[in-house]
């Protein structure tokens, strides 16, 4: 499962530098994955979609692995001071499949 | 003579925390939660929930202020939850007088997803006393 941040975001920051992933962007900026730049209105490379904000941080469920591979936590849940880095229902995900989408970032770049 | 006075970064005083509380009673939200994120960064154990209660709350008023009424009910129900544990005082914050304030700022919230029918006075939110 993807995490994603809720509407309660106060723009703090604090989540960003502590992903792995690279996942977490500010709201309303273009994300990037493989090199390629990506922005409102499109989807990510799995179809997903919904996930970006122009108001709030967000998170790419492409980039995102909970932090499988790197930590027992994830990170930005860790620290947001007002537990608005929750797990997203719309993109469940199993530990395996997390881990190879790690493999695959590795391997393309994020 | 005495040159310094030296202040404990790990146990913040009555009045670090009277600088976070001015913040807050004067509608500044936004600076009020950043201030008491950075105590609740350094603090000890017992006192995480504590400022996170009040970071939440901060955060709660200031997304009432920018009309956000969920991220505001959602945030004030988290922070009041944590401050709970805190009640009736702590560092001699009148917690008692301030939960029952917040909580009526709850129910008002609730009820405009109920109804949808006006908008919150922000009036009513309360200020932080200390006994």
């Amino acid at each position: 499962m993807a995490i994603m941040i809720t509407d309660e975001c106060i723009n703090c920051g604090a989540c960003e530098p502590e992903c792995p992933n690279t996942a977490i962007y500010e709201g309303g900026a273009q994300w990037e994955l493989a090199g390629k730049h990506y922005g409102e209105g499109d989807a990510a490379p799995s179809g997903a979609e919904g996930f970006f904000s122009k108001d709030y941080f967000f998170i790419v469920p492409d980039k995102c692995t909970e932090c499988v591979g790197f930590h027992d936590e994830p990170q930005c849940a860790a620290v947001c001071p007002v537990d608005c880095c929750v797990p997203d229902p719309k993109h469940v995900e199993d530990k395996d499949t997390l881990l190879k989408r790690k493999e695959y970032l590795d391997s393309i770049g994020r | 003579m005495q040159l310094f006075t030296s202040f404990s970064i790990i146990s913040p005083d009555l009045k670090d925390i009277s600088i976070g509380i001015n913040y807050f009673n004067s509608a500044d939200f936004f600076l009020a939660h950043d201030f008491f994120e950075e105590l609740w960064a350094d603090c000890d154990r017992e006192d995480r929930k504590f400022f996170q209660g009040l970071i939440q709350v901060s955060v709660g008023c200031y997304h009432l202020t920018c009309n956000n009424y969920s991220g505001a009910l959602n945030q004030l129900n988290k922070g009041i939850l944590k401050l709970n544990d805190y009640l009736p005082s702590y560092y001699n914050l009148n917690l008692i007088d301030f939960k029952n304030n917040i909580d009526k700022l709850i129910i008002e919230l609730k009820g405009y997803f109920l109804n949808q029918s006006k908008k919150i006075d922000v009036g009513i939110i309360p200020t932080i006393k200390f006994n």
